[in-house]
């Protein structure tokens, strides 16, 4: 609900709803009428108006402001307190008390400067009572005017100190409603997260047992996968020996006869013997794909038996160390 | 009797003692439980989702777990028989002694050699044979080993003539063969040695 806007002269009262582009003016005499007028104006407002908030607007020369200079350099709240003590060296007073309130323009140096204003106190508190009557609440009350002029306020003592105490008041409800927010956050999430662990570990515990059924299984397969291989790997170096061996000695010419040999199953070995030509025996070895790098070793041995001369020879194949 | 101003003092260094307590203690210790409760919240989660995945994806092992499990029965037609050592040591002698045997070779010798080697089940056991022959019956047992529906492999074949000097007579070969067989241990073959 927008406030009503109750602008108070020397002799009328205009009040206005600027949301609505509504205004009425009504006359008094004196600050005893006022009840009476309020009143009226309020009938005439349109929609709803008790509970209203109210800004008052003191109209020169009720509101009486001075700019006033060579005042002492103190606080904000000491110029008011000054303001309020010497009202009377800066404002009328017609015998009546005044509310004052003051501001400073321009606080440091020699061209400083204060605004304040004064108002007769009973025509405020007056028109705060006739407020009150019909429902609506004065919350603030200034000098009408430009500029800083609505920084001034001129609400009775007793009326400040009320709004003062209700501000604090609110603030302190925040202040504790916030804090009991935290609390009860900090109070829940530990049993939301406790709650939702608890649903997790059931939840894992409730799968342990097929989980681990299927790391057994896994690791019987894996287990199972290396058998496999070991039984191929075995399988692929067979028959190599007999291989070699047959090969071997199928490929000695016919002047030769063994006296050793040695065949490994990665394909490497030795064979020695004797032959007619030990240059025969490494030729022929040297034909088959089997026998890999055919060469001697050693020198050649010759000697004669039997009315034949013989050649010993050593040949190795395949890797260096057989 | 407090004055209001000493009461109040004593309001606000209680209040402040509190506010300290508070701040200092309390909402850290808070801070830090919450904090590792989290933790082990995700942890959880982490893991609860992980053996969700897992369970999802055993239907598609499972069927290759069958079809290695059909595989690994295969291999028992290609291990020594026994479930221990002993038992497949006497197979593997068995095997060996008959290739020679029915090839006109004799097995003078045979000696277990160490070999721990495994895999699994499968326990490798290794044995040297002392086979002699003319190189015809040496060659024919050393191809009746390797070709045993059992799997047995020479990893190394040593022949020597036994008299190289003599020119007369038959010849006669010494064969020293190192042969590799596998056996599955058995539920009771925990104790072999």
């Amino acid at each position: 609900m927008k406030p009503l806007i109750l602008h108070i002269g020397r002799t009328s009262l205009r009040a206005e709803l600027p949301g609505r582009r509504w205004s009425a003016v009504a006359e008094y005499r004196c600050a005893e009428d006022l009840s009476e007028v309020v009143a009226q104006l309020v009938e005439e407002i349109p929609g709803r108006s008790r509970g209203r908030e109210v800004l008052l607007q003191v109209e020169p020369p009720l509101a009486q402001v001075r700019r006033l200079r060579d005042l002492p350099e103190v606080g904000s709240k000491d110029l008011r307190s000054l303001i309020a003590i010497q009202s009377g060296q800066f404002f009328r007073k017609n015998g009546h008390p005044l509310i004052t309130d003051a501001v400073w323009l321009r606080k440091r140096g020699a061209a400083r400067e204060a605004l304040a204003a004064a108002v007769e106190e009973p025509l405020v508190e007056a028109l705060m009572a006739a407020s009150a009557d019909v429902g609506l609440h004065v919350s603030r009350a200034s000098p009408a005017g430009p500029g800083g002029l609505s920084k001034l306020s001129l609400m009775p003592a007793g009326a400040r100190v009320v709004r003062n105490a209700a501000a604090r008041a609110g603030l302190r409800r925040l202040a504790m409603a916030t804090l009991a927010v935290w609390v009860l956050v900090g109070t829940c999430y530990p049993i939301l997260l406790r709650r939702e662990l608890r649903r997790v570990e059931s939840q894992r515990s409730a799968l342990s047992g097929a989980v681990e059924a299927l790391s057994g299984l896994r690791r019987e397969v894996r287990q199972a996968q290396q058998m496999l291989d070991v039984m191929a790997e075995a399988n692929r170096g067979r028959g190599r020996a007999f291989l070699l061996s047959a090969l071997l000695s199928s490929a000695l010419p016919d002047s030769a006869y063994l006296e050793s040999m040695q065949v490994r199953s990665d394909g490497s070995g030795l064979v020695a013997g004797r032959a007619a030509r030990a240059g025969d025996v490494l030729a022929s070895l040297s034909k088959l794909d089997a026998i890999v790098a055919p060469r001697p070793e050693g020198s050649i041995l010759r000697e004669s038996a039997a009315g034949r001369a013989w050649e010993g020879f050593t040949v190795r194949f395949g890797g260096s160390n057989p | 009797m407090m004055s209001p101003r000493d009461q109040r003092a004593l309001r606000m260094g209680i209040a402040a003692v509190a506010l300290a307590l508070l701040s200092l203690r309390v909402v850290p210790w808070a801070v830090r439980s919450a904090s590792a409760e989290r933790d082990r919240l995700h942890a959880g989660r982490a893991l609860l989702l992980q053996a969700r995945g897992e369970l999802r994806a055993a239907a598609r092992f499972q069927d290759s777990a069958a079809a290695i499990r059909q595989a690994l029965d295969s291999i028992a037609a290609q291990v020594l028989s026994g479930g221990n050592e002993a038992e497949a040591w006497s197979d593997f002698e068995n095997r060996v002694s008959l290739a020679a045997t029915r090839n006109g070779a004799a097995l003078k010798r045979s000696t277990r050699l160490p070999d721990s080697a495994r895999s699994g089940l499968l326990r490798r056991i290794t044995g040297r044979a002392e086979l002699e022959s003319d190189l015809p019956g040496i060659l024919a047992a050393l191809k009746a080993i390797e070709r045993d529906p059992v799997v047995l492999r020479v990893g190394e074949l040593r022949v020597e003539a036994v008299n190289p000097a003599s020119q007369r007579g038959p010849e006669v070969l010494r064969a020293e063969l190192v042969v590799e067989g596998w056996f599955l241990l058995g539920p009771k073959g925990g104790k072999e040695q």
